[in-house]
């Protein structure tokens, strides 16, 4: 292995290590910029029904 | 919540220039992490400085976090008077950054962006390097937690064909 594989799997490894989801990592770039910024709004409007959801009393959680 | 497509639509059509720094910057790079706000670099010279205000005024932006009977006026002057404003608009939170830390103003930052297409538009994306090289300086704990993601995407994107 030369030293720029190395470096390239310590940068990875490292994350990997740190709990970072690689596989997540590599589909995002495979997606086009538009499709990034897409399923990002995804998340946002799930995260805003949530925090609506919660402040309407109509999200239970249970904790066991 | 953010309309980053609306947003991206005004800036464009009003041809201000900018640059999207910030989280929205590091998921357009492929970053998984979440951001609720849109943070743009802009340009200061008196031409752009109204051009910003011509966008975004129709959003009715005022300072985040102050009161709303605190008086804001949003034009030139006032982006003139100061640098860095974190607003709430009516299409969501945006961040106007004149200087990025580590980096400096419109023109260093250019230097350090790279060009995206966006719902059609092409614009200017502050690129993983410079991502690091800001977040590595600011190293504020949400920036460390950040930093070894972006490390990551950087070593893949020269490793990989995508």
């Amino acid at each position: 292995m030369d030293t720029y594989q190395s470096e390239e799997q310590d940068a990875v490894q490292k994350a990997r290590e740190e709990g970072i989801d690689i596989t997540l990592l590599y589909e995002n770039l495979r997606r086009r910029p538009t499709e990034r910024v897409e399923n990002f709004k995804r998340w946002l409007s799930f995260v805003g029904g949530l925090k609506k959801a919660r402040k309407n009393g109509s999200l239970n959680v249970r904790y066991r | 919540m953010l309309d980053i497509d609306r947003i991206l639509n005004v800036l464009e059509e009003h041809r201000v220039k900018y640059i999207i720094i910030g989280g929205t910057a590091a998921i357009l790079q492929g970053s998984a992490h979440l951001t609720m706000d849109l943070d743009i670099c802009y340009a200061r010279d008196r031409e752009n400085l109204a051009s910003l205000v011509r966008a975004l005024s129709p959003f009715a932006p005022y300072l985040r976090g102050a009161p709303r009977d605190l008086p804001f006026i949003f034009d030139a002057k006032t982006l003139e008077n100061g640098l860095n404003f974190t607003l709430s608009t009516d299409v969501g939170d945006i961040d106007l950054i004149g200087e990025v830390y580590g980096i400096g103003n419109y023109a260093n930052v250019l230097e350090f962006s790279e060009v995206l297409e966006i719902y059609g538009f092409k614009c200017y994306v502050l690129t993983l390097k410079g991502l690091i090289k800001t977040k590595s300086l600011l190293a504020r704990p949400k920036d460390t937690l950040i930093l070894t993601e972006l490390a990551a995407l950087q070593k893949m994107r020269e490793t990989y064909e995508f």
